[in-house]
């Protein structure tokens, strides 16, 4: 574990140079392989080859989008687990991620509404609704809001919302393919219109959530402490869960409901800086990006000329590798 | 393709003996059968006798009579065009869940005397019993050959989808029919190679990119191990080298490249009207990306759409109606 404050800022370099090499090389691979020259071309000389213009127009709106909705997914599951102190949260805990997911495929399929922007607002509402909902209902009876009471009201509400979603597209004659597609998750296919859009969003989720770290410190010696510690906690909470709200819409609405990166990022950067959240979450910020990327990188060499989902290949290496992980060594207490 | 086809024939162990039909489920519904006018000699045979053979099929074990006088075709157009074919009476058929509900090149006229027995995604079985069949043709198993078989003896159609000859004459061997799909082949193939003449005209020396967009963002080619590739092998088309394969390819856009070409067929978005926005999606990512004027067709503006309603079915009347659509559009 990474003890001391240099080393600390020593590993976060370290880790931003590999997001940037996995970033860069996400340039080059592909379904298709380009030459490093030739991706430095279209930077430089652009001349219009074929290959020039899938890095211009397919490669670099996906990394964008690859490196928003990596940071916001794990940002917003590191935001979860120190709001609820619970090791196993994550935005999909609070029903936050699938109530956005329904409030996207609701408006795409039984509204008809197409453009990107609008969407984004639906993705929004439908994770401010299911979160407030959760919240409700948690804190209701007495003691208020405590973490096992939001962790059972999100399980619940997730698992409704995921049977309404079954149904929703059960009911249609032959589920779509776009549907499907999205439900999985996949950076592909997006414009670059795609990431204007959602980087304010995630930009001010990611300037707010990264300064909370003393918070989560204060919030994890237990409410009664971070009270005597003069942190106002329900002002702390009503921040932070509106974070991950704005974090996990912006990240479903660009590249759907992409299981793990919330659940198993931080949980990387614990074993590497212990449970400080000022430090957990700037590492959880730069390893999400780095791991969605890397994923996505994957996903378009294992099949080709066909390319396997983002939010496919991440579930199925990312489970093995994250019991490997706690097998290996204790998961750092919150 | 010869060892595929052998596998096949191993695979079926069609198992010919002569036997009563003296079923329970058979007896009444021959007996009660009313009498239907047809050419096939079955009334020499008194009914309770109707011989028939057993046959191992996709599903299990049928006993298909040797002819037939009421049969039911279930799993969309492919088994209704395969019973028409090889002269087979229908007196009931399933059909496509959106219009047209019965493909544009069969003739509709020979379905007079057929009752529809709803979509064949979901075939009502209360209208298939009434009918009394006494053969129902099943394209495929959708989970309810139980049901299906309890009402008349059902074969259910081992369809591979890769050639639309081999899927053809393997569904006529299990319904005895050997001789009439090689009568209706060697017919098509004149019309073949009546149009293959006209299209070496326009098309030798060029390659020919077959393929369709979907509504995810991907792209299907017709290589030219799928129907589509296989009948465009036999008009004496050449395919570009990337597109000479066993199975189809479904490609993203990076591999754009894989559909260049001299000249391209191309189809865009599904015949589902619920999926025409993400289609239309779909067709824009493609054609209105600078990648797109890269492709030699486009350059050339050899680009040419094709009905997509009957380039993307199977059947054996789907090969003419290919034929006919690729008269009028590409030899205008």
């Amino acid at each position: 574990m990474l003890v001391r404050a240099p080393t600390r800022w020593v590993g976060l370099a370290l880790l931003s140079v590999v997001a940037a090499v996995v970033a860069i090389t996400s340039l080059a691979i592909g379904a298709l392989d380009i030459p490093v020259d030739v991706v430095l071309s279209s930077f430089l000389a652009f001349d219009g080859s074929r290959e020039e213009i899938i890095v211009q127009q397919l490669r670099v709106p996906r990394m964008l989008i690859g490196i928003a909705a990596g940071a916001a997914f794990a940002l917003a599951g590191a935001m979860m687990q120190g709001l609820t102190q619970n090791p196993l949260a994550d935005p999909g805990l609070l029903g936050i991620t699938s109530g956005a997911s329904l409030a996207v495929l609701i408006a795409l399929d039984t509204m008809g509404v197409r453009e990107f922007t609008s969407l984004l607002w639906f993705a929004m509402a439908g994770a401010a609704l299911a979160g407030t909902t959760v919240y409700v209902l948690g804190s209701a009876g007495r003691g208020g809001a405590s973490p096992m009471k939001l962790a059972i009201a999100g399980a619940a509400l997730a698992s409704l919302i995921g049977a309404l979603l079954t149904i929703l597209l059960s009911m249609q004659a032959r589920s779509l393919d776009e549907i499907r597609f999205w439900l999985v998750g996949s950076l592909a296919g997006r414009p670059i219109e795609v990431f204007w859009a959602v980087i304010p969003f995630v930009a001010v989720g990611a300037v707010v959530g990264l300064a909370f770290g003393r918070s989560l410190n204060s919030l994890s010696m237990g409410e009664e402490i971070a009270v005597s510690l003069g942190v106002r906690v329900s002002l702390v909470r009503a921040i932070a869960g509106a974070t991950v709200i704005v974090l996990a819409g912006a990240g479903v609405a660009m590249a759907g409901p992409i299981a793990f990166v919330g659940l198993a990022v931080p949980h990387i950067a614990r074993t590497l800086v212990g449970p400080d959240w000022r430090w957990i979450l700037p590492y959880t910020f730069v390893i999400g990006i780095a791991l969605l990327l890397a994923a996505d990188v994957l996903g378009r060499v294992v099949i080709r000329p066909d390319e396997l989902q983002v939010g496919v290949v991440v579930a199925l290496l990312g489970a093995p590798f994250f019991v490997l992980l706690v097998r290996r060594r204790r998961l750092v207490a919150l | 393709m010869t060892t595929k086809r052998i596998m096949f024939k191993l695979g079926l162990a069609v198992v010919l003996f002569g036997c009563t039909g003296t079923t329970p489920t058979q007896a009444p519904a021959t007996a009660t059968a009313p009498p239907v006018v047809t050419t096939a000699p079955a009334t020499q045979l008194p009914p309770t006798e109707e011989p028939c053979r057993e046959v191992t099929h996709a599903a299990g074990d049928s006993c298909v009579p040797a002819n037939p006088q009421r049969v039911v075709t279930l799993g969309c157009q492919t088994s209704l065009e395969y019973a028409l074919a090889l002269g087979l009476p229908i007196v009931g058929h399933d059909v496509a869940p959106w219009p047209p509900e019965i493909p544009p090149y069969v003739d509709a006229s020979r379905l007079a005397g057929s009752k529809s027995v709803g979509s064949c995604f979901e075939p009502d079985l209360e209208l298939v019993k009434p009918l009394n069949p006494d053969l129902i043709i099943y394209t495929f198993d959708a989970g309810n050959y139980a049901q299906v078989s309890a009402i008349a003896p059902t074969v259910v159609l081992p369809v591979g989808y890769l050639s639309y000859r081999d899927d053809f004459l393997t569904a006529a061997e299990l319904l005895g029919r050997t001789d009439e799909a090689n009568a209706h082949l060697a017919a098509l193939d004149s019309r073949i190679a009546a149009l293959k003449a006209k299209l070496a005209l326009k098309f030798a020396g060029k390659t020919v990119a077959v393929f369709g967009t979907g509504t995810d963002g991907r792209a299907t080619i017709e290589t030219t191990g799928t129907y589509v590739g296989e009948l465009m092998t036999d008009l004496g088309l050449e395919r570009p080298a990337a597109q000479v394969a066993e199975e189809r390819l479904r490609i993203s856009l990076e591999q754009i490249g894989l559909l260049d070409a001299d000249v391209a067929f191309a189809t865009f978005g599904y015949t589902d009207p619920s999926t025409a926005e993400a289609g239309a999606e779909t067709k824009a990512q493609y054609t209105e990306n600078a990648l797109w004027q890269t492709l030699k067709f486009v350059q050339d503006n050899q680009l040419i759409e094709m009905d997509k309603s009957v380039w993307s079915l199977h059947g054996i009347f789907w090969a003419d109606g290919v034929l006919q659509d690729l008269e009028a559009k590409a030899l205008p």
